[in-house]
């Protein structure tokens, strides 16, 4: 009810702002037709923004529309119309040849390259004298000057047409194509987006918008060089105008190109040195993004949804229960884990998670894909944030950052080795005692680890990436106890290898545990996993599940199926396909 | 002859600048994935840096030169610690916009004090040229291409053989896989971000004994130094250097052998940038880390 309302605020505001000034008179339509022809510049950057397109020289398209107004009405005693159509075709195919140009471009690339694209035309249109009159500039042709009003009511006119054509993109269903190409461009090809379909489209369309906008602008201002024309003050306000209004939304643009130019003229009066005015645009750029991301739009929504929240705040559920005080005091327990949850986003993965492990010992977390195995290493190693207790030695984790947890002694081999690809196979294992604790020792370690795997001394100047599978998976394992580790997290050791493989994996993983440090491994492979545990624990659907001991683990080692007799009825069928491979 | 070589000596030497000016900028980029539009304006600021105390005491600027590397490390971490830092985790669209934001500030700072007008810190030996009899050598350039080797040296062999370093390189490849190491990502991201800063730094003092400067100095630095970092493959360093001496090789090579090239100069980078875009968009070296 309020969303759609909203929506409104936008023109309405301007609409209220245009009066208030207009009623002052004088500069009063000055500002009006900035107000109306930064609407277009800053609706095409908002737009291609909106598709993955961040441009940083969004002045290229206003400057060729610039140079329309000159050139056509001067050379070839073009009218007014003709200028804005000309203007509209070159900033159309200046977008489109932009956007195909840079095909491959995602994100950084392809501000760069609009970045280039702007600096490059300013130096083009400065060396061909000839066409653009040089760095000396050119006049736009007088005697076809159309009336100020008539120039007056095409801006607002034009400014309006953009507000219309935002607003329909906005509700089409291509919103959601282009949404999808700003999330993941490669992810939105596979559902069947073609993104350079959608990327020419917007660009070329935008490219004319700001471009048109531009010509306006060149038969106000009645005379072109290169420095006015491609001036990067309007790639600037094309950008602060949405931002400041609520970058990715219809009313931002408006609101922000009628904030920025009240705020540029308020400068202009009262510091008018130069330099000034960009100052101010760089100022408000980083406060705006640093402190108002959603801009003006944006706060006057959350406002409103805040007020809405408020009423469903009483649904909310009891904290959880404080499981420090219960914290067991017994000296022998490694690893205490109460009550874990942790997730992405919304989405929780983990609920209530809690198991202990001894020292020296080996405990197995078994279950299927999307239990929410991976999700508890990396909440472990607090590579994500999470909720309950963790306590390692009589520690409390959770508040501490990685690279702290590591210098206590819990160490990861992660899911899928991570090992550094273009780093060699020395380097990799040395950054294994990155730690403080290893550090002074790490020459002393590294001996152990290669007469523990042969295999990496004979590889020590390889690059990481170039080895197998297997010797990855050993390299990720060396890595990780040169760390000097007393607790180490193993997270699916057994991915992607072959048998013959795992077992030698599990066989170094066995001479480890014996030297006495607690292990926990975390497996979708049952056998391999079980083979060196003491106890067991089954994870399924974000909680534990099932727990069992070395007798347990005899009987299903023999008996399979008694591992489906464990769990709960309606996991059954995943763990026939998952765990017991 | 004499032409080509005088040419060759010249591209060279540019090469040798425009590489010190861009490393700083891969390395930061290639480690913490945020292209910091700040750079040109260290570029900038330390060329001023450079030239007000010889303009007001007769410093020479290779004297001003620790002093300002040192300024620019804490200046690049700062930057890191009180802006980028509590960022990390946004898109990288709001990164680059609040550099840019913050660039555009400092240039403006510079315009307002200083004004528009070039200005330089030329000591009179960096006026002269070792003549070779077939060519000279200036050797203002030839002192800022043999800073630029030393510093690019050191920073390889830092990288190479220490264990900050490795560091540095182990969080460029895999962020988590170097949390698991035990690397404090956020300190090695504020170390990278000074290194770069103090680099940039560098390269603005060498600018200034070579050639006029302005406030609209780190603008140009900035896109010539990213243009480099495309041309070579982000993240590669090696491949940065590369770029730099594609750049000034073609960039000399306008100048020399072009009617009105000197004119044409800037357009130099742009136009590689776009075939380098269409042919190769990984760069010559081959793009070494996902953006």
């Amino acid at each position: 009810m309020i969303k759609p309302l909203l929506s409104w605020f936008g023109p309405l505001l301007l609409a209220v702002l245009l009066a208030a000034i207009a009623s002052t008179g004088g500069r009063a339509t000055d500002w009006v037709f900035q107000v109306a022809v930064i609407i277009p510049l800053a609706i095409s950057w908002n737009v291609m923004s909106g598709a993955g397109l961040l441009s940083l020289g969004q002045s290229a398209f206003w400057g060729i529309g610039y140079f329309a107004s000159a050139i056509v009405s001067h050379a070839s005693h073009g009218s007014f119309g003709e200028s804005l159509l000309v203007s509209l075709a070159a900033g159309a195919l200046t977008g489109i040849a932009l956007a195909i140009l840079t095909g491959r471009l995602r994100g950084v690339f392809f501000a760069i390259a609009t970045l280039a694209l702007s600096e490059g035309l300013r130096v083009v249109a400065t060396m061909l004298p000839d066409f653009t009159g040089g760095a000396a500039g050119i006049y736009v042709n007088s005697a076809l000057m159309p009336a100020q009003s008539t120039l007056m009511a095409t801006a607002i006119g034009f400014a309006g047409v953009s507000l219309l054509a935002s607003l329909i993109l906005a509700r089409s269903p291509m919103q959601l194509a282009l949404r999808a190409m700003r999330d993941n461009e490669h992810a939105s090809q596979m559902l069947g987006i073609n993104p350079l379909f959608y990327r020419t489209l917007v660009a070329g369309g935008c490219g004319a918008m700001a471009a048109v906008g531009g010509c306006l602008a060149g038969w106000r201002g009645g005379y072109v060089t290169p420095e006015i024309a491609f001036d990067l003050n309007y790639a600037i306000l094309a950008q602060i105008a949405p931002i400041l209004g609520g970058i990715y939304t219809v009313p931002g643009p408006i609101l922000g190109a009628a904030a920025v130019v009240v705020l540029s003229e308020l400068t202009r009066l009262l510091l008018a040195q130069e330099g000034y005015g960009l100052l101010v645009y760089g100022l408000v750029l980083a406060l705006a993004i640093k402190y108002m991301p959603f801009g003006i739009y944006g706060s006057l929504l959350a406002r409103i949804r805040s007020k809405a929240a408020r009423i469903d705040q009483s649904h909310a559920p009891a904290a959880s229960p404080d499981w420090a005080d219960d914290r067991s005091a017994k000296s022998d327990v490694e690893l205490d884990v109460r009550g874990l949850s942790a997730g992405y986003g919304e989405a929780e993965v983990l609920r209530d998670v809690s198991f202990e492990l001894k020292r020296g010992e080996v405990i197995c977390l078994l279950g299927p894909n999307g239990a929410g195995k991976t999700t508890l290493t990396r909440a472990l190693m607090g590579l994500l944030p999470a909720g309950g207790t963790v306590t390692f030695q009589g520690q409390s984790m959770l508040d501490r950052p990685t690279h702290e947890r590591v210098n206590k002694g819990i160490a990861l081999v992660p899911e899928g080795r991570q090992v550094f690809p273009n780093l060699t196979v020395e380097d990799n294992l040395l950054l294994g005692a990155y730690a403080a604790r290893a550090r002074s020792a790490r020459l002393k370690k590294l001996d152990e680890i290669y007469a523990l795997f042969p295999r990496l001394s004979e590889r020590r100047a390889q690059q990481a990436g170039l080895m197998s599978g297997g010797e990855q998976q050993m390299l990720a394992l060396g890595r990780a106890m040169m760390s000097e580790p007393e607790l180490l997290i193993l997270d699916e050791p057994s991915l992607g290898l072959a048998p013959k493989i795992i077992v030698s994996v599990f066989d170094a993983v066995k001479k480890i545990a014996d030297t006495g440090i607690s292990i926990v491994i975390v497996e979708q492979n049952a056998f391999a996993g079980l083979s060196i545990a003491d106890r067991f624990y089954v994870l399924g659907r974000g909680r534990i599940v099932r727990s069992g001991d070395r007798s347990n683990i005899e009987g299903i080692l023999s008996d399979p199926n008694s591992l489906l007799g464990i769990s709960e009825p309606d996991q059954a069928t995943e763990k026939a396909g998952g765990c017991v491979a | 002859m004499t032409l080509y070589l005088q040419f060759l000596i010249d591209a060279i030497l540019l090469s040798g600048i425009y590489a010190l000016m861009s490393l700083g900028l891969s390395l930061s980029l290639g480690v913490t994935r945020i292209l910091n539009f700040t750079h040109g304006e260290a570029v900038m600021l330390a060329a001023y840096g450079a030239f007000w105390p010889f303009f007001l005491f007769g410093t020479d600027p290779l004297l001003a030169l620790p002093v300002i590397i040192v300024l620019a490390f804490l200046a690049g971490a700062g930057l890191f610690r009180f802006f980028l830092q509590d960022m990390i985790k946004v898109p990288h669209f709001n990164q680059i916009l609040l550099t840019f934001g913050i660039a555009l500030v400092l240039q403006n700072i510079a315009v307002i004090l200083w004004h528009g007008d070039l200005r330089s810190a030329t000591p009179d030996y960096a006026l002269e040229a070792i003549d070779l009899g077939v060519a000279f050598i200036p050797v203002g350039r030839l002192i800022g291409f043999g800073l630029a080797v030393v510093l690019s040296g050191a920073l390889f062999v830092w990288l190479r053989y220490t264990f900050a370093g490795r560091a540095v390189r182990a969080l460029a490849e895999h962020r988590d896989a170097a949390a698991l190491m035990g690397i404090d990502i956020l300190k090695t991201y504020r170390l990278s971000f000074g290194i770069s800063t103090a680099l940039a730094a560098a390269s603005g003092v060498i600018l200034s004994m070579i050639s006029p400067i302005s406030p609209f100095l780190g603008l140009s630095a900035l896109i010539k130094s990213i243009e480099i970092i495309v041309l070579g493959g982000i993240g590669s360093l090696v491949g940065t250097i590369l770029g730099a001496l594609i750049l000034g090789v073609a960039e000399t090579a306008v100048a020399y052998f072009v009617p009105d090239g000197s004119g044409w100069a800037p357009g130099v980078g742009f136009s590689l940038l776009f075939l380098i875009l269409i042919l190769r968009p990984r760069g010559v070296r081959g793009q070494a880390v996902e953006i």
